[in-house]
């Protein structure tokens, strides 16, 4: 299984379809742990993103409909 | 006419005179990204594909075209916003989350008469008013996202991208929206359809996740004759600004949305603006009349 952040690394036109499919189940698992309120996996860090990107936790309670 | 409303200069300078800023806006680009997917999304499901495949689909054509190649680096790299929040993951992130979200949503696409699905619609048809110079109508013209069908009801669908919270705040800003009575006056008037109002479908983009609201912003036939009335006397004021010449700053308006793009040729001497206005942006013009 291929570390999230690589695929996005990766030359999309060298992506497999198994490739994306990976990425669409990782924010799906992702957006059922941020519903359920758990912790989420770390995302891929955005290119020169220093700090912030993975930082998941504490994330407030908007109360929105979602 | 929303730009002439909020400050007759950015008027005379984005609208008039076609200057765009150099660099495009992050928000820009995101937002651009978020709809082209949003589009191709339904316009793959109207032609019979299933959810899964029209999903994965957009997933490639977005991280594509967020990659990008030059004539010195053929091989290319992923677009890089220099935003965590807005980045290349949270595009993709948002795009995923939206569709997982309204799986199951009753809001459908209406098909329009000659079978196409109501989606990214180009539309332009005489306004009503007149100009006096050319002698001949002006055209309303314009883009709608989708026209969807919610209870019996049809609406026009505007997808949003904002960092800010997605409270009854943000969506009661759209009441007295002009471009959304533009909307939903064209709706009713290029495609014939009994539109109601605007459903916003807004997404809040966060670092560590996004999230999705709807309001409705609605519009009665009085509330739109009105605003047709109106947009003819700002219409009106547009030509008193062509025959003097002149457009006048709004002061009141620079700050708005995070401060105008022009707020930094404006602040500068008379003297020296055009020197400025020609380092950070270019002319682009822009023409109305083309269908997206």
């Amino acid at each position: 299984m291929s570390e999230i952040g690589d695929l996005f690394a990766k030359d999309p036109l060298l992506l497999t379809k198994e490739d994306r499919t990976e990425i669409i189940g990782f924010y799906r698992a992702n957006r059922d742990k941020y519903l359920s309120g758990g912790k989420q996996e770390k995302q891929p860090k955005a290119p020169k993103a220093t700090k912030g990107a993975g930082d998941l936790g504490a994330l407030e309670d908007l109360g929105l409909d979602l | 006419m929303s730009t002439l409303q909020a400050c007759p200069r950015k008027y005379q300078l984005s609208i008039l005179e076609g200057w765009r800023q150099k660099n495009k806006s992050r928000h820009l680009i995101f937002g651009g990204h978020y709809a082209t997917a949003m589009e191709h999304f339904f316009k793959h499901q109207a032609s019979g594909m299933s959810y899964d495949d029209a999903l994965e689909a957009v997933v490639e054509e977005t991280l594509t075209a967020t990659w990008l190649r030059t004539e010195d680096d053929p091989d290319g790299s992923p677009w890089d916003s220099e935003d965590t929040k807005k980045s290349r993951e949270t595009l993709i992130r948002s795009i995923i989350w939206y569709f997982e979200t309204y799986r199951t949503d009753t809001m459908k696409t209406v098909v329009l008469s000659d079978g196409r699905p109501a989606v990214e619609l180009s539309f332009a048809f005489e306004s009503g008013h007149e100009s006096p110079f050319a002698n001949q109508p002006y055209i309303l013209t314009g883009h709608l996202d989708r026209i969807v069908e919610f209870d019996d009801t049809t609406y026009i669908m505007d997808q949003k991208t904002t960092g800010g919270a997605l409270g009854s705040y943000y969506f009661s800003g759209y009441d007295l929206d002009s471009q959304m009575s533009q909307y939903t006056f064209a709706g009713k008037v290029a495609f014939n359809l009994p539109i109601k109002g605007v459903i916003i479908d807004a997404a809040q983009i966060m670092v560590g996740f996004t999230a999705f609201g709807r309001g409705i912003t609605m519009r009665s036939a009085g509330q739109l004759e009105e605003w047709h009335e109106s947009f003819g006397h700002w219409l009106s004021l547009a030509e008193r600004f062509a025959e003097t010449k002149y457009y006048p700053m709004n002061l009141q308006s620079c700050g708005n949305y995070g401060g105008c793009a022009f707020k930094n040729v404006c602040n500068k001497d008379p003297a020296v603006r055009n020197l400025f206005l020609e380092t950070d942006f270019e002319k682009r013009y822009w023409n109305p009349l083309e269908a997206r």
